[in-house]
């Protein structure tokens, strides 16, 4: 019962494997992932992060999964979310993942709100 | 150059262990640092005691009577509780370390709710029911208001050692990639347990037996290595909720059934129906079920390789009373109960939980390295063969004792300099993945990258160091990890040189803490050719106390993997009975004996 749906994920500056050269910086990159109807964001990610390209920065390092430490918030389709218990929207449409602010990012999906979790009460 | 900073005690790991050790440090008056590479009290293997739903927090039944809580067991006994600890332990507990745990349990519960715990109610004769998040927010407030340095997403990576004595932490900043030194007169570490090494574990990513690798590079022994407790009934699918032990707390309150592919009830196939009621609903039922759904699992498995938790046979009215009555579950639990509800299952198989072994301790906290303290999950020995008493009650004692006595040591102990010669050593050893740096990604998967060695770890822990052990796969492992760690020496390669969270780069730091601890683990339990608690051997079913009533200890050897030797346990008042018997008859024998 998995389908097929496209992933764009926003990638920083500095970011992606070097010499690939295809991506221009600062913008989306689109990967084809694998979902179920509770496949969750965080999934998702890491999908992109053990089987298509490990270079993808998001919380993964001290995540509890199970939306307790409220660290892996990413805007997913525009919305701020906890990637955790977030599970992909029905349907085929292209999701987005990006920062929850692109101002604050440090790389890729990660930036420094979800590093302090400073002024969301998302948990 | 880059970051330096000094404390009398530094403490690595912020959960339970590591915030109640930073409350007695401060307290001495130990200028006193917290360091956790995730969020300080919002990471760690306490935040997900209980999935939130209840954490128990134990002492003997009779103190808590005396506290306040009518419920509970007065005709308890320190005695009676160190007894059980022990006999269920198998004896491979150290004694002295039991010693503390029923000593100063009722302190530890005291002060916590003194210092505002709301309790829920009573989990047992012996135990307070409480939210581990509620929990670790009143040690952090605590900690804070005793002036405690908190700094979260900083990474230990190695001790600093001079001249016999631990004088500090080589860390990582996990945002920009930098070095952080701490000097310190103490240290302790509270990291908790190895739970990512296992592709199916109740654990947060951030447990990668970062204490335990640490310390065994720095020369402390490791002990009982090879006992892993396994949590039947842990979400394997679906996805959204893997990792959750929800399921595991909904069986042990009576509900749900366990299925295999076919639909079939499999219990009674691996124990009569008796026990196998008992299995499902008392505190033994964590060895006895895991077994269970492993060997059912290999015959009639779910295509994703679990078993179904149904509760389809349940009216709607079970569903309304559960959220009614069970805090936490409405919060945090309700798309898995309305999944339920709705007819389907939760596909689940036993996960990595608990681990019973870890750095060796004594009854101070000190490890065979001067200035090391290790205290909670990460500290081995308590326990034994099997944990059934409170690892909440474990990070409390272990993480004020060890730090009563880290502050001691830092106040008779001048300040240390670091030695610059193993900070530049470890350093260049550290960045060396970046420098043998991957050429352009043709797709193919690379065996020197971090990602696919981190999978081929899983798949043997997964594979051979799991429920049901053989000597044949555990040599295995053993070869295999053999080869690994020259891999991770020589050959693993990075595709990004950026410092600012190079997942990679993270990923290869856990990595050299996950490859000593599978090296020492599979060790010790190729070298126990007996059945003991955790440790179950397919090979050798039988729990032999007439041989086997000794520790396994690890240590660094000279090539940097791991040595096994055998010390006697440090016994006290419980003496093994003698004999040879079989371990599901010992198993069974001690489950009846402690409904």
């Amino acid at each position: 019962m998995k389908r097929m749906i496209e992933v764009r994920c926003f990638r920083s500056e500095s970011s992606g494997r070097d010499g690939n050269g295809s991506r221009p910086d600062g913008s989306f990159q689109a990967f084809e992932v694998p979902v179920d109807g509770e496949t969750s964001i965080q999934q998702v990610l890491m999908y992109i992060s053990e089987n298509l390209d490990p270079t993808l920065a998001f919380f993964k390092h001290a995540a509890c999964r199970q939306g307790f430490c409220g660290r892996c918030v990413v805007r997913m389709n525009g919305k701020p979310c906890l990637a955790c218990t977030t599970p992909v929207p029905v349907g085929d449409e292209p999701v987005t993942v990006e920062p929850v602010s692109r101002d604050r990012a440090i790389r890729d999906l990660l930036c420094q709100a979800t590093g302090g979790m400073s002024g969301l009460n998302l948990s | 150059m880059g970051d330096k900073r000094a404390v009398d005690v530094l403490i690595v790991g912020s959960g339970g262990a590591g915030l109640r050790a930073a409350i007695e440090a401060a307290g001495a008056g130990c200028a006193t640092a917290v360091i956790s590479k995730g969020k300080v009290n919002r990471s760690g293997a306490s935040l997900l005691a209980g999935a939130n739903i209840s954490a128990d927090v134990e002492c003997d039944g009779n103190s808590l009577y005396k506290m306040g809580f009518p419920g509970a067991d007065r005709d308890d006994s320190k005695d009676a509780w160190f007894r059980e600890i022990v006999d269920q332990g198998m004896f491979l507990n150290d004694q002295r370390l039991v010693e503390t745990y029923v000593e100063d349990a009722a302190d530890r519960v005291r002060e916590l709710i003194d210092w505002g715990l709301r309790v829920n109610g009573l989990e047992s004769g012996r135990g307070i029911s409480v939210s581990s998040r509620r929990l670790l927010d009143v040690l952090m407030r605590k900690a804070v208001e005793r002036g405690v340095e908190c700094v979260s997403d900083l990474q230990a990576v190695d001790l600093l050692v001079k001249d016999g004595r631990a004088c500090g932490v080589l860390g990582v900043d996990v945002f920009t990639g930098e070095y952080v030194e701490y000097r310190a007169r103490a240290i302790i570490l509270a990291t908790g347990g190895w739970h990512s090494l296992y592709p199916l574990t109740s654990g947060g990513t951030d447990l990668t037996g970062d204490g335990q690798g640490m310390a065994f590079r720095a020369g402390a022994d490791l002990i009982n290595m090879e006992m892993v407790t396994f949590c039947p009934n842990t979400v394997l699918s679906p996805g959204i909720h893997r990792g959750s032990i929800a399921p595991y707390i909904l069986g042990g309150m009576g509900y749900g059934h366990l299925l295999n592919r076919k639909g079939e009830e499999f219990l009674q196939r691996y124990f009569d129906p008796g026990i196998a009621d008992l299995a499902l609903h008392t505190e033994w039922n964590k060895l006895m079920l895991s077994f269970a759904e492993a060997k059912e699992i290999e015959k009639e498995g779910t295509p994703v390789g679990g078993l179904y938790f149904s509760m389809k046979h349940c009216p709607n009215e079970v569903f309304e009373e559960i959220l009614e009555t069970i805090p936490g579950l409405r919060e945090s639990y309700l798309p898995m109960i309305e999944r339920l509800a709705s007819g389907y299952s939760i596909e689940i198989a036993p996960a990595a939980e608990y681990f019973e072994g870890g750095i060796r301790v004594n009854e101070r906290y000190e490890t065979a390295v001067a200035g090391l303290y290790a205290a909670g999950e990460c500290a081995g020995g308590l326990f034994g063969a099997n944990r059934v008493s409170a690892a909440t009650t474990q990070m409390l004692v272990q993480g004020c004792r060890a730090a009563g006595c880290a502050s001691e040591y830092a106040m008779e102990t001048g300040p240390e300099e670091v030695d610059r010669d193993q900070v530049s050593e470890l350093k260049a050893a550290l960045d060396l993945p970046f420098e043998r740096q991957r050429a352009v990604f043709t797709g193919a998967p690379d065996p020197a990258s971090p990602a696919a060695i981190r999978k081929r770890v899983g798949e043997l822990a997964d594979r051979y160091m799991s429920v049901i052990r053989t000597g044949e796969g555990i040599e295995h492992v053993e070869s295999e990890v053999g080869r690994i760690r020259n891999v991770l020496r020589s050959d693993v390669a990075l595709s990004n040189r950026s410092r600012a969270y190079n997942p990679e780069w993270l990923e290869y730091l856990a990595l050299r803490n996950l490859v000593d601890v599978l090296d020492a683990s599979s060790k010790s339990a190729g070298i126990r050719t007996e059945s003991r608690g955790a440790h179950f051997r397919e090979d050798h079913q039988y729990t032999d106390n007439d041989e086997w009533v000794k520790c396994i200890v690890t240590t660094r050897g000279e090539a940097g993997s791991a040595e096994t030797r055998f010390e006697p346990v440090v016994a006290g008042r419980v003496q093994p009975p003698p004999g040879r018997a079989d371990y599901w008859e010992n198993i069974l024998g001690l489950a009846r004996k402690y409904i």
